[in-house]
């Protein structure tokens, strides 16, 4: 089912360069469907910066290596809401796989390995978030078992 | 605008006609009209069982109308020749000459149909909606990367064949001057590296092309306006989006193995042939990059009216075979070579589609054709004179057909050469006839025979 040779784990110090690469190539992607998603002058920085606090251990990330090139990546943040009886979320914001690594089941290796992780720290919902426009993004997580769920509305002020 | 060393003003002499004659096609009857009465058959009341039968049976309007011989030159006029969009109505002539070409070169009817359906979707739905009038659709000028959604939806749509010209058309003869190229160089082309400049329709539906023949997509490099089509272009990803073709070739060449951002001449280097389907040259191409090239390399510059580089200049680089699409020069890649014979052949066994692999057939039967007369490093296809070739490709375009199960009639090679023989020959003579009888005026104004 999965790439054979394709190992998940957490990023390391080591993958500091790949995995902002990874981050920055994501939200480029992303650029395409909505323009509340446009880049920033500086994204390639920021994006290292991102890398080093989801290598300090920030929300949770997986990393898919093949041979020691980083050939994706997922990242989710922890949303709480005290009131409810599923009070901690899993929100997954970010999911990428490199163009010619795709269609060999990384994306569910990775979703999978994280859904592994929450669920082993307690948490029983996870949700993903991506701009409207970007059907990609709704026939994959469609396609697994995922249901529309929060609607978000944006206005410039 | 003449171009530089040119007598005759083309331009200026083709408003003139134009104008003279009102276009360039009518219709006319085919069947004997004696007396007034005739119109009992033709039409009412004989017609109405025609068309009882034909409501019982639709397939039936093959054999009982002209559908089987007649197709549509459908075009938006998003992109016309090199003169960009300019409209449905500035596109006619260009289809009215194309229905010109398809009648005396391949017997076929074809009726020129420009519209206002930008809309792919639309364009997808008038194509559907005329289908019951047409024994095949020929898509042309329309702009990348509209075509191919077009063409690829249209043929899963349309039970009749669709080809779009400056895909397939463009793309066959480009396979076919490539296939004796690398004969005469004496290289096998499924173990050759090639680059292809250019991603337009002609190049993007070559490479398809040359996939389906087996070269390893490994072995070929294409390059856009931005560079090398690679996995790990900056705009991959929006390329999924807006340009999937782009796309999936940067997924499976993986680039050539070149790194994303490489230069043309780092592609090039070591390259056995370059294909060009760009922009007008002279110096789109550089004699420095061809001079990076394999050995015995081959060099297709197709630009119209320029081509990106002029061929004594990519000789002089080191290119062995040129080619380009124009007349004046050797080794002419012409559209013209293709697609008379490819209708002619799908018409005749009322074929569903046309598949890629009819377009390798044709590809095929043209190189051997002039394989057949002697090919040199200044002949490597047919030239337009030719008048053989016509049917040639139209029995091996027919045989293929059947042998994949896609043609409403079986034949063999030998019969459809017979019969397209006998289809393009009789409409030849019957236009030498009323030509002869000066029933179309002499031209008011003309150029001279020489030229």
């Amino acid at each position: 089912m999965y790439e054979a040779g394709i190992v998940y784990r957490k990023p390391l110090e080591g993958d500091r360069e790949q995995l902002a690469n990874l981050i920055l190539r994501f939200y480029r992607f992303n650029e395409e469907f909505d323009p509340a998603w446009a880049l920033a002058g500086d994204a390639d920085n920021r994006a290292l910066s991102l890398a080093d606090r989801y290598i300090a251990g920030e929300g949770y990330t997986i990393v898919a290596d093949h041979e020691g090139e980083l050939t994706g990546f997922i990242h989710a943040y922890v949303q709480e809401y005290p009131l409810l009886e599923n009070s901690k979320q899993a929100v997954i914001v970010e999911l990428y796989v490199k163009p010619q690594y795709r269609g060999r089941g990384i994306a569910t290796g990775l979703l999978e390995k994280l859904m592994e992780a929450v669920s082993s720290d307690g948490i029983s919902v996870v949700t993903a978030m991506f701009p409207t426009a970007n059907f990609v993004a709704e026939r994959f997580y469609s396609k697994r078992k995922f249901r529309r769920y929060l609607q978000i509305y944006l206005r410039e002020v | 605008m003449a171009e530089k060393g040119e007598k005759v003003n083309w331009y200026e002499l083709s408003v003139k006609l134009h104008r003279f004659y009102g276009g360039k096609i009518e219709t006319i009857p085919k069947v004997p009209v004696r007396r007034i009465k005739d119109f009992a058959i033709w039409y009412t009341p004989g017609v109405a069982e025609p068309s009882r039968l034909i409501s019982k049976d639709p397939d039936l309007s093959f054999e009982l109308t002209s559908r089987w011989n007649t197709i549509a030159v459908v075009s938006d006029g998003t992109r016309v020749l090199g003169l960009g969009n300019i409209g449905p109505e500035g596109a006619y002539p260009v289809m009215e000459g194309k229905a010109l070409i398809f009648k005396f070169l391949g017997g076929v009817d074809a009726v020129p149909l420009v519209h206002r359906a930008r809309d792919p979707e639309k364009f997808l739905e008038l194509l559907e909606l005329i289908e019951p009038a047409f024994g095949g659709i020929n898509l042309e000028d329309i702009e990348s990367p509209k075509c191919f959604h077009i063409l690829d939806e249209a043929r899963k749509r349309l039970n009749i064949p669709v080809w779009h010209d400056d895909q397939q058309g463009t793309a066959a003869v480009t396979l076919a001057g490539l296939i004796n190229a690398f004969k005469i160089v004496g290289k096998d082309i499924r173990k050759s590296r090639i680059v292809l400049f250019g991603a337009g329709a002609a190049n993007i539906a070559l490479y398809r092309l040359l996939k389906a023949y087996g070269v390893p997509p490994e072995n070929i490099v294409v390059l856009d306006s931005k560079g090398v089509l690679h996995p790990d272009r900056e705009d991959i990803d929006k390329l999924m989006i807006s340009h999937p073709w782009k796309y999936q070739i940067a997924i499976e060449t993986k680039g050539g193995g070149l790194r994303p951002g490489d230069p043309i001449w780092k592609a090039l280097e070591g390259a056995d042939a370059l294909v060009a389907a760009s922009r007008p040259g002279p110096g789109v191409i550089k004699k420095e990059w061809v001079a990076k090239m394999a050995k015995d390399a081959i060099v297709f510059a197709e630009a119209n009216p320029v081509p990106e580089i002029w061929p004594w200049e990519a000789k002089e680089a080191g290119a062995r075979i040129v080619a380009t699409g124009r007349s004046d020069f050797p080794n002419q890649v012409n559209n013209s070579l293709v697609f008379p014979g490819v209708f002619r052949g799908v018409l005749d066994v009322r074929a569903r589609t046309i598949t890629d692999t009819m377009a390798i057939a044709a590809a095929e039967e043209l190189a051997r054709f002039a394989e057949e007369r002697g090919i040199r490093e200044d002949y490597i296809l047919p030239t337009m004179e030719e008048w053989e070739v016509y049917p040639r490709v139209a029995a091996a375009v027919a045989v293929k057909a059947v042998e994949e199960g896609l043609a409403r009639k079986t034949t063999t090679y030998n019969e459809e050469l017979e019969r397209a023989r006998r289809i393009i020959g009789l409409t030849r003579e019957k236009y030498e006839t009323i030509w002869s009888k000066g029933l179309i005026p002499k031209p008011p104004v003309d150029y001279p025979e020489n030229e």
